[in-house]
């Protein structure tokens, strides 16, 4: 392997990982504070797609381009996504606060796939392209010389990479030194003691679920100007890799879902890059699946609650 | 609402089952002699499939908006009503008629009978008035086959996510383990293929070999099981679900990525085996072994949860720590716990094979599971009748509401959410059906006979 074929699948592995770790972070804080797999968040992604490629569409039409098009398209589809999130939770998980988790669970399943439906119905099933919100030569790869070899990339991937980065810094800011964020461990530490510390538990998970959706919408948006596609069934197609990203790190730790993201892309790309190899070559891309589901089942047969969870001790 | 249970046990057990069996017997009898003229003197058009609701709902017109579906409800709405009268003149007065009427005689009949004769006679009854309404519109015959795959999948799940307490949502991936391994295993023998080339075996051992191969591609689907059941020893809740989940990803992927079984654009030649069998005896084999499939599934799972292992895999459930405390082998009865619901997935998936003449690995992913989930939870978890009823009504719901398109999917997932917010614990709410009314009032055992200084309990 060259040193230039590294990086570039390098580059190409840190940008799918760090939005997998995104949607992952979703999955992530909601398991941290409700105790809850919220399996609706794929499709949570998948609408956040949708809302941007609406908005995004509305600003084109009436002209605004780049840069504030595709600045606005962000901010406004990760607003309109978090209200969403808390509409969900207002809506399907509030009134079974106090049932047992499995049917929690299974409500979040069913809102998932009512999701993914509803979008069906509504706007059918063929690929929509988002419109060009960023200027052509950042979508055109670039060359540059490493030692003889040439390193291609496009500027879109660095712009998702940073943005992406610069989010993950923005919700560690708030989980570490806000007391929202300071609320939210308290809670996953010990959901019965702290309201009774005078916390207010609902505008807490209210708050969880602004955060995770609108990190989502953004992922979602960048997906979609990485890769133009935007259809019903992405939420299930990106969602559950990033669910597996937030498991493999241990769901319900931030670091854990950002360093899952990571690891997640780091695996799938490089399963594909190493089938152009000849001695590889039975690697095909249709593998990515099997062995990203593979590691899966080991990780947690190995480590149950995943690299940074901790055990949970069963008391007798 | 408490009144319910107790209305419920009175209405069933006033006229045994046997009556009211024979009644639907006499129904489709009179629906295959009198049906079409009926349906065509009452407009009609012909016998509607499933009770008039297809019919019906295919006149929504869906494609022209909100304006296009008020326009065609007032002809939805007649429709429906002209089929009410259908339903009515051709199901229920026959069927309570005839019911009443053979109410005593049934009874008397019935008490004179040994226990394993009787049930021996309800169950042709019940094959018998299936085959007949069935064999009126071929459609239906496929719904009640899938019927029966779904209560297969929706019992066997059941004894995981009900009985033992866990989440498996990968249970569609041990179905396609069984699909796949059975349909290979006949296509090869008994038909002529594209890649698997002539038939192997003679036409005559296609009869024999195809309950025995179903039973392969159940022990297939078993051996996967166990790739859930050794995780289940240190992984619980939560996790164990996404172990679940991931298996079922994998043997879709695993699948996909064999091309000798068509990879991801799937396998066929399943309609060539059971023209096979047919050429052999012109019956329906794919119905009757339906039928059997399900009888056993029902009465292995039945026993099993009653015997002292499965009494071991719901104190798995209330509390692991103190079960292994009270002798529980839980290692063990995990897996067979396991294994068994797999073993039952794979045999429905190789039912299903055969039903649909053609599988791909697409037919085989979560939502297949969730499905399982949905059916599972509407007929109440831990309860096996339960299961039996919301996989029918389930079916039947899903196939009658297709015109529906792309909504009926919608409906179906806010019905469980609904029914998790308001009804959590399903249709039989963990009970069984002979918790309301009792198999000596069905009919289905003999009345206990008095005897001196002992009072049975009332049922």
């Amino acid at each position: 392997m060259t040193l230039a074929f590294f990086f570039q699948q390098l580059l190409n592995a840190v940008q799918l990982g760090s939005i997998y770790a995104l949607i992952a972070l979703g999955y992530t804080l909601v398991y941290g504070v409700l105790r809850l797999i919220n399996f609706a968040h794929g499709d949570i992604f998948m609408a956040g797609a949708f809302i941007g490629y609406f908005v995004a569409t509305l600003l084109v039409g009436v002209g605004i381009g780049w840069p504030w098009g595709f600045i606005l398209t962000l901010l406004f589809s990760m607003i309109l996504t978090a209200l969403l999130g808390v509409g969900i939770e207002r809506v399907a998980y509030r009134p079974l606060r106090t049932a047992p988790r499995l049917s929690v669970v299974v409500t979040a399943l069913g809102v998932g796939l009512l999701l993914e439906h509803i979008a069906l119905g509504a706007f059918g099933a063929s690929r929509r392209n988002l419109p060009p919100l960023l200027p052509e030569t950042w979508m055109q790869s670039v060359e540059i010389n490493i030692m003889g070899e040439y390193l291609s990339f496009t500027w879109l991937k660095v712009l998702i990479i940073v943005i992406s980065l610069l989010l993950m810094i923005i919700l560690q800011v708030i989980v570490r030194r806000t007391k929202a964020g300071m609320a939210m461990r308290a809670i996953s530490y010990d959901k019965f003691a702290v309201p009774l510390m005078g916390v207010p538990m609902d505008r807490i998970i209210a708050i969880t679920f602004i955060l995770g959706p609108s990190l989502a919408a953004a992922a979602g948006v960048m997906y979609a100007t990485q890769y133009p596609v935007i259809e019903p069934y992405m939420g299930l197609l990106v969602g559950w890799q990033a669910f597996i990203a937030a498991v493999v790190g241990g769901i319900g730790d931030i670091r854990g879902a950002m360093v899952g993201g990571f690891i997640l892309g780091f695996v799938q790309i490089f399963v594909v890059a190493l089938g152009q190899f000849p001695a590889l070559s039975f690697l095909s891309s249709t593998y990515r699946d099997l062995v990203a589901y593979a590691l899966l089942l080991i990780i947690l047969v190995v480590k149950p609650t995943g690299i940074f969870g901790v055990a949970t001790r069963q008391k007798v | 609402m408490a009144q319910l249970p107790r209305r419920i046990r009175e209405f069933l057990g006033r006229i045994p089952l046997l009556a009211y069996l024979l009644g639907f017997l006499a129904a489709t009898g009179i629906e295959s002699i009198l049906g079409k003229t009926l349906g065509l003197l009452i407009g009609l058009g012909g016998v509607p499939a499933f009770f008039g609701i297809t019919d019906s709902l295919s006149r929504l017109v869906l494609d022209k908006g909100l304006g296009g579906v008020l326009l065609s409800l007032p002809s939805v709405f007649i429709y429906f009503v002209l089929a009410l009268v259908y339903d009515v003149l051709i199901y229920i007065l026959p069927v309570f008629i005839v019911a009443g009427l053979l109410s005593r005689p049934v009874r008397w009949f019935v008490s004179t009978l040994p226990e394993w004769l009787t049930g021996f006679i309800h169950m042709v009854t019940l094959f018998l008035s299936l085959w007949t309404w069935g064999g009126l519109v071929e459609y239906r015959l496929l719904v009640v086959m899938y019927i029966g795959v779904n209560i297969i999948m929706t019992t066997s799940l059941n004894l995981i996510n009900g009985y033992m307490g866990e989440f498996s949502c990968g249970h569609a991936g041990f179905m396609a383990v069984g699909a796949y391994v059975s349909s290979v295993l006949t296509v090869w023998l008994f038909t002529q293929d594209d890649v698997f080339g002539a038939p192997v075996l003679r036409a005559g051992w296609s009869v024999i070999l195809f309950p025995l191969i179903l039973v392969v591609g159940g022990i297939a689907a078993a051996i996967m099981g166990l790739l859930v059941a050794f995780p289940s020893f240190k992984t619980r809740g939560d996790y164990l679900a996404i172990v679940t989940i991931s298996v079922n990803f994998i043997i879709k992927s695993a699948i996909e990525n064999i091309e000798k079984i068509g990879g991801p654009r799937g396998f066929m030649g399943m309609k060539g085996v059971l023209r096979t069998m047919e050429s052999v005896l012109n019956v329906p084999w794919l119905l009757i072994w339906t039928f059997i499939g399900v009888l056993v599934t029902l009465v292995v799972i039945h026993n099993f949860v009653s015997s002292t292992k499965g009494k071991g895999v719901v104190a798995i459930r209330e509390d692991e720590i103190a079960a292994e405390l009270m002798s529980v082998n839980t290692r063990h009865t995990k897996i067979l716990a396991f294994t068994i619901s797999s073993f039952f997935a794979g045999i429905a998936g190789g039912l299903f094979a055969h039903v649909l003449g053609y599988i791909n690995p697409g037919t085989f992913t979560i939502f297949k599971s969730t499905e399982s989930l949905v059916m599972v939870y509407l007929g109440g978890m831990g309860s096996i009748s339960g299961s039996v009823l919301s996989a029918g009504i389930f079916t039947l719901a899903m196939e009658a509401l297709r015109p529906l398109e792309v909504w009926k999917k919608v409906l179906i997932w806010l019905l469980l959410i609904l029914l998790m917010m308001f009804r959590r614990e399903g249709i039989m709410g963990g009970k069984e059906l002979t918790d309301f009314v009792s198999l000596e009032r069905l009919g289905l055992r003999r009345p206990v006979k008095e005897v001196k200084g002992y009072a049975p309990a009332a049922d």
